[in-house]
């Protein structure tokens, strides 16, 4: 019972990893205060908490979303460590590290290019035709990804340790070259759609404009930032409208 | 309740969404313009801004070290303006246009500006962290996740205070260019939220150039024009 709530104590902490982010030790702060309640737990006195607290406050990055497999892991290493297997603590330590190194590239890869776009242009695609239901289909797609990866993630580190990796793959990474596919898929249906909606509305001036606008963005994109490219791109826009 | 308050509370509840990683994503634009018009009452309007001010970005990744663009807060402000200033002209459709890219406009500035805070946040907050740290060295531990939990607070103030300041004075400067500029000013400015769409292609063809993926882009182009043509 005790066991059990400290375990929902940590979920719920898990959601505020990026709480504290700092330039110096990045979400260092915030992983030692999810994984407070569990030393505590572990810890048969004052003089071995702090013990196991001062290993874990140090430099943490990780994607958000995959870093409650680590907690799980490090749960799983600390555990075993405390019921007499042999494991080093500086073995605890590369193993947080390593994970979280190959999991903020592979995360952000998949979430931010694959899932994301793909999610959001679904919506923008309903939007289009002023349709509320985009918003709640990102949402739900969105979110069905993420928590069964926060929550099954933050499991499988627990249950499996570090051999939980595997499982982890193959259940999100498999999917990842499908969402790619999907994403650029919906990305063209998008394209397709807003073009014949400018022709319905203004006809071939209008969608003469707008050729001239996307590979305009596609150019301005990979040598400025976004912001900087579309208020560029607004005053070249007015400045054209206000010449012809 | 007063509108401006009204959103600037939204807008801080949905900055905590993004910053602190709750991550479950209704702080997105296209969620947060919707959010935005029901509480204002105009539920379509909200809904519209919101949507696309999120076209703008989606093609857009955060790159670790750059700051997080802040759209929750930039998409809230586009909204909000498109919504309380196009009350002000009792929804008269000549100005429709360009307060609505006056809206956006405001709403990509609103989201470089909540970057910079970000960028310069987590360089002065390191003070306060590594108080945080030497508290936890010292057994401490309780002030420590006090600390930590306290950032909250900053996200919310952070979005708060600059929606009650950004949306009121941009109402104000939006209805001041609405009334002044000359009628083939704001009409020439007016059409640049028609601009967004392609916009919004340009910044996605970035993501789908790769070999592996504009088979697929131009698969579902292709298709969907085909099923456009079809069906008429």
């Amino acid at each position: 019972m005790m066991k059990d709530m400290m375990r929902r104590n940590i979920v719920w902490r898990l959601f505020f990893l990026q709480n504290s982010r700092n330039s110096r030790i990045l979400d260092g702060l915030a992983f030692f205060h999810i994984l407070l309640p569990f030393f505590r737990r572990i810890s048969d006195d004052k003089g071995q908490l702090d013990e196991i607290v001062e290993r874990h406050i140090d430099y943490f990055n990780s994607n958000p979303i995959f870093a409650p497999y680590i907690a799980g892991v490090v749960m799983n290493l600390e555990s075993r460590m405390r019921a007499g297997e042999k494991i080093d603590p500086e073995r605890i330590y590369r193993v947080k590290n390593v994970l979280s190194s190959a999991l903020t590239a592979k995360g952000d890869y998949f979430f931010e290019i694959a899932l994301m776009p793909f999610a959001l242009t679904i919506g923008c695609v309903f939007a289009i035709y002023s349709s509320y239901i985009g918003p709640m289909i990102f949402l739900v797609f969105y979110n069905l990804y993420h928590l069964k990866l926060r929550i099954g993630g933050y499991r499988i580190g627990l249950l499996l340790g570090e051999d939980g990796g595997g499982e982890l793959a193959t259940t999100f990474f498999g999917s990842q070259k499908l969402l790619g596919g999907l994403g650029a898929f919906v990305s063209g249906v998008f394209a397709a759609l807003v073009f014949a909606r400018a022709w319905s509305f203004g006809g071939s001036p209008f969608l003469l404009w707008g050729i001239a606008a996307v590979p305009a963005m596609y150019l301005l994109r990979g040598k400025v930032n976004i912001l900087w490219a579309v208020l560029m791109l607004f005053l070249a826009a007015a400045g054209f409208l206000m010449i012809v | 309740m007063n509108p401006f308050l009204t959103v600037s509370v939204l807008g801080g509840l949905l900055a905590l969404d993004l910053r602190s990683s709750i991550r479950i994503m209704v702080s997105q634009p296209i969620c947060g313009g919707l959010l935005t018009g029901l509480i204002l009452g105009s539920p379509a309007e909200g809904f519209f801004a919101g949507a696309l001010f999120q076209i703008i970005f989606l093609g857009h990744i955060d790159m670790r070290g750059n700051g997080i663009l802040d759209l929750p807060v930039g998409g809230v402000t586009a909204s909000a303006l498109y919504i309380l200033t196009l009350r002000r002209f009792s929804g008269d459709p000549s100005v429709n246009g360009f307060v609505l890219s006056c809206s956006i406009l405001f709403g990509i500035l609103a989201a470089g500006a909540g970057q910079a805070f970000y960028v310069w946040w987590e360089d002065a907050s390191v003070v306060l962290v590594l108080r945080a740290v030497r508290y936890v060295k010292e057994g401490r531990y309780r002030l420590a996740s006090a600390i930590h939990l306290s950032f909250l607070a900053i996200h919310f103030l952070y979005a708060f205070l600059f929606l009650i300041a950004a949306v009121p004075l941009g109402r104000f400067l939006i209805s001041a260019a609405a009334f002044h500029l000359p009628g083939f000013l704001s009409g020439t400015l007016g059409q640049l939220y028609l601009l967004v769409p392609f916009i919004g292609i340009g910044s996605l063809l970035r993501l789908y150039t790769a070999r592996s993926k504009v088979f697929w882009f131009a698969s579902g182009f292709l298709l969907t024009t085909m099923a456009l043509v079809v069906l008429g």
